[in-house]
């Protein structure tokens, strides 16, 4: 009844009206997403995308899309199949699909080289059924979240008086501040014109990446021998492109960039806040600077990011600015988890490597949600 | 000791009745000792209900990634044990199974 195929350029229409179960949107968004993320892939040229076909209709997929990690003193690099778009239509659910899919997933990216594969921002359906088909857990995101823009006292009181006004009334919450942002432009505020002026301040907001320094100032601030994505300016050029999402980039430094925050927010879901997706500077004091900014420009009604294997400093500065621990799945309440899964050696089912490198010790990473697509 | 084994049975009609609604087709053995996962049956969306029903027993958050999630809930018998060996009553140290 079912059989799994790989991707073919034929089968894009199904598989982006496929995609609207798991995103929201059009059509030709989900294939902007589609086309973006497997075919202009920096690392693997030809999607790894794995699909059940019955009676010659797309009715589940798992996407492996490429990515490049770098891990230990000599920053070895490696092309990493990273699992996501994960759906199974509605009407075609638990009867093995998932099980059937990744089994020739599995064999097909054996076949290819590859040694392991990760999964970067599970939620609870992904976690449970990885759980259970090899993928092994090195812990959650630690997500944090900072909630709302607390508002005045006297626009609460103003507010507590408009309240008993007649025709007056209506205007009464949005005065308290207790205006519900769910579902308005997440960046309006940061996107102020003010915002935008370089001779201000040493940080400066921008619309577009600029992956070249902000590739220069990475390598300029070494490499500890964690794994990591491998950012560079072709990374970081491909990786902003993401049609889905919307990124604002802070940036720090006059002549030479000595910092950046970036944040991103979701085009199709308003409704999910804002993200820090990544975060870099030269020194505790570029850090701050950059996340006060975003925070006092941004007012977001939310904003979170990801703490796992963030430096202490930078956690106690988050902690200092309102931030808290999330709580979002209901298996997953401390954010996604990320997942990692030997392919190929059995071996590998107990001790996923990467090289020779071990990654089931979570201080052994260097995790961004830059690095997953939650970003 | 004859308590024990009613809970026991009510637990497990709640299970069936849960698996009935999320996963299994009609016919398919859900007997104490059918296998779920390892044959399929059970599928991720399924194990997450699972889960929060295990969790919902036990009064306690449950880390599934702490333990082995195949071999140990791999049946409705062996689901049943897992409640049992970690219900609250059994608890030594705090409420955290896993």
């Amino acid at each position: 009844m079912y059989e799994i195929v790989r991707y073919c350029p034929e089968l894009k229409p199904q598989v982006a009206a496929l995609q609207r179960h798991l995103w929201r949107g059009s059509e030709a968004e989900n294939r902007a997403y589609f086309e973006w993320k497997y075919e202009r892939n920096p690392y693997i040229a030809s999607p790894l995308v794995y699909l059940a076909v019955c009676e010659g209709r797309v009715v589940g997929m798992r996407g492996m899309f490429g990515a490049c990690w770098e891990i230990g003193p000599r920053s070895e690099r490696f092309v990493v199949p990273c699992a996501d778009d994960f759906v199974i239509a509605p009407e075609h659910r638990n009867r093995g699909l998932f099980g059937r899919i990744m089994s020739a997933a599995w064999e097909d990216l054996a076949a290819r080289g590859h040694r392991c594969a990760f999964s970067l921002s599970a939620g609870d359906v992904t976690l449970a059924g990885s759980l259970v088909s090899g993928w092994r857990s090195i812990g959650s995101a630690l997500e944090v979240q900072r909630k709302g823009i607390p508002s005045a006292p006297w626009r609460d009181r103003v507010g507590a008086r408009l309240r008993s006004m007649p025709l007056l009334w209506r205007w009464a919450d949005a005065v308290a501040g207790r205006v519900d942002e769910t579902g308005r432009r997440p960046f309006r505020r940061l996107d102020r014109p003010a915002r935008r002026s370089p001779d201000a301040t040493t940080v400066w907001l921008a619309r577009e990446p600029k992956p070249t320094p902000m590739a220069e100032l990475i390598r300029r601030l070494g490499h500890d021998g964690r794994v990591r994505h491998a950012r560079d300016e072709e990374y970081l050029g491909w990786r902003f492109a993401n049609p889905l999402h919307e990124y604002r980039f802070l940036f720090s430094g006059d002549r030479r960039m000595d910092g950046y925050l970036v944040l991103q927010s979701y085009r199709l879901d308003r409704s999910r806040g804002v993200n820090i997706v990544d975060w870099e500077a030269e020194t505790p004091s570029v850090r701050s600077a950059l996340l006060r900014a975003a925070l006092d420009w941004g007012r977001f009604a939310e904003v979170s990011a990801w703490t796992v294997t963030l430096p202490e400093a930078a956690r106690a500065l988050l902690g200092e600015s309102g931030f808290a621990p999330a709580t979002r799945g209901r298996l997953t309440r401390r954010g996604p988890h990320l997942l990692v899964r030997g392919i190929g050696d059995p071996r590998s089912g107990t001790e996923p490597l990467l090289g020779t490198h071990r990654l089931l010790d979570v201080s052994g990473w260097d995790m961004r949600m830059l690095y997953s697509m939650a970003a | 000791m004859a308590t024990d084994r009613a809970d026991r049975a009510a637990l497990r009609a709640e299970l069936r009745a849960l698996l009935a609604e999320y996963a299994v087709e009609a016919g398919i053995d859900l007997g104490d000792g059918a296998p779920l996962i390892s044959s399929g049956i059970l599928e991720s969306t399924t194990l997450l209900h699972v889960a929060l029903w295990v969790e919902e027993h036990l009064g306690a958050e449950v880390d599934i990634s702490a333990f082995d999630l195949a071999a140990e809930w791999d049946s409705i018998g062996a689901i049943l044990d897992f409640v049992a060996r970690h219900a609250p009553a059994t608890l030594d140290q705090g409420r955290r199974a896993g």
